[in-house]
């Protein structure tokens, strides 16, 4: 076994460590795994709760990818596509939490089937007021936007402006080519851009 | 979508968004005017800003993990394991059947012993009745008659109610079918 590679955590790494500590796990070093565990659970725990606002939902399934990542990373051939390997099992676990949530919601009541709404413990110091408020407004104005667009449009939208990936990645991740994950993207941007309320929104906060 | 060079138009909304997603997708005129024109570059920029302060601000209002992520406790089974337990499992399930079965057998065999048993019993019984008619052959109600139910009739006694065939010649005679006594 080749000897691991370790990098400090919260320091960048390189796409040649990363792609040496991913053939290090692939071979079966724990080690490998847990760097990359912590190089990327923040990234898809957000991506998770960006996509289902539930931050304890949120933790499950980020944990749930990692398992599913850890039993199959065996058979990733290209240790470079780790990351938008990792982000087609976070978006195919997501997609199966919020079928099963639909599915669930049919056979309860409205009373018992409230709207979303981002989690917060008593045991968290509560932020701001202002803060508070600007946080719900601005979850409150990503939802609108969403319903807005279909669901490729959606996916494409998030994974570019809120996951930050590139479009060779979304490409591999939603499984269609470049061309067609622009046109998606440029039909979501062209919903964006008449959606007065969030980009003033946006602007406020820049300037 | 039509280019500037001093007096010609700026690139259009749907061209700024094409910017947006991938310059590169810009005819290189386009590219070109982009460079040069601060008016479009500046709304390319405007937007891409709005963009990356959406996703900074999703980012910011995201709650924190309180978990750390862990694969420990979540081992992979290797083949070999399976095979393991697999092999185990038709162990135990061998070893189920094979008592199993044995008792079943021993019980079907119990169940004949059983039966036999019972035959002799209901044989001993009825070699029982025989010998108290054997003894005393005279039901209940002739019993009754005599007046004494311990009654112990000798054998001349017995003699003289039944007779023997010997004794009785002409009875006997009698009783053969069609004869003719005189």
């Amino acid at each position: 076994m080749t000897p691991s590679t370790h990098i400090a955590p919260g320091s960048q790494t390189s796409d040649t460590q990363l792609a040496e500590l991913v053939k290090q796990a692939r071979d079966g070093n724990r080690f490998a795994f847990d760097q990359l565990i912590d190089r990327y659970q923040g990234d898809i725990y957000r991506m998770i709760y960006y996509r289902i606002r539930a931050r304890m939902d949120a933790e499950d399934l980020t944990q749930d990818v990692f398992i599913r990542a850890y039993r199959s990373i065996s058979r990733l051939r290209e240790p470079d596509r780790f990351r938008s390997w990792l982000f087609r099992i976070a978006v195919n676990r997501v997609n199966d939490y919020l079928r099963k949530k639909r599915v669930r919601s049919i056979f309860k009541s409205s009373d018992e089937n409230p709207v979303i709404q981002p989690q917060t413990t008593q045991f968290q110091e509560q932020p701001e007021a202002l803060e508070q408020v600007l946080k719900e407004d601005f979850w409150r104005q990503v939802g609108r936007i969403a319903k807005k667009l279909s669901k490729m449009e959606h996916e494409v939208f998030m994974l570019r402006f809120l996951d930050n990936l590139n479009i060779n990645e979304i490409a591999r991740i939603v499984k269609k080519s470049e061309s067609t994950v622009k046109t998606h993207l440029y039909r979501a941007l062209a919903k964006f851009k008449k959606e007065k309320a969030l980009r003033q929104f946006l602007q406020e906060d820049i300037t | 979508m039509s280019i500037h060079n001093h007096n010609e138009p700026h690139l259009e909304e749907n061209d700024i968004l094409q910017a947006v997603i991938d310059n590169t997708d810009l005819s290189v005129l386009q590219q070109q005017h982009l460079v040069e024109c601060s008016q479009c570059r500046s709304s390319k920029q405007r937007l891409e800003q709005e963009l990356a302060r959406m996703g900074h601000l999703a980012e910011r209002y995201a709650p924190k993990p309180q978990r750390r992520i862990t694969v420990a406790e979540q081992k992979v089974r290797s083949p070999l394991l399976n095979w393991r337990f697999a092999f185990s499992a038709a162990a135990v399930a061998a070893v189920i059947l094979v008592v199993w079965g044995t008792f079943l057998i021993r019980n079907q065999q119990q169940g004949s012993i059983g039966n036999l048993a019972q035959n002799m019993v209901e044989a001993e019984r009825l070699m029982t009745q025989i010998n108290v008619l054997v003894e005393n052959a005279l039901p209940q109600v002739y019993l009754d008659i005599v007046g004494e139910t311990n009654l112990n009739l000798d054998e001349d006694f017995m003699d003289f109610l039944i007779p023997t065939p010997e004794d009785t010649p002409r009875i006997s005679a009698f009783a053969k079918k069609g004869s003719i006594l005189c």
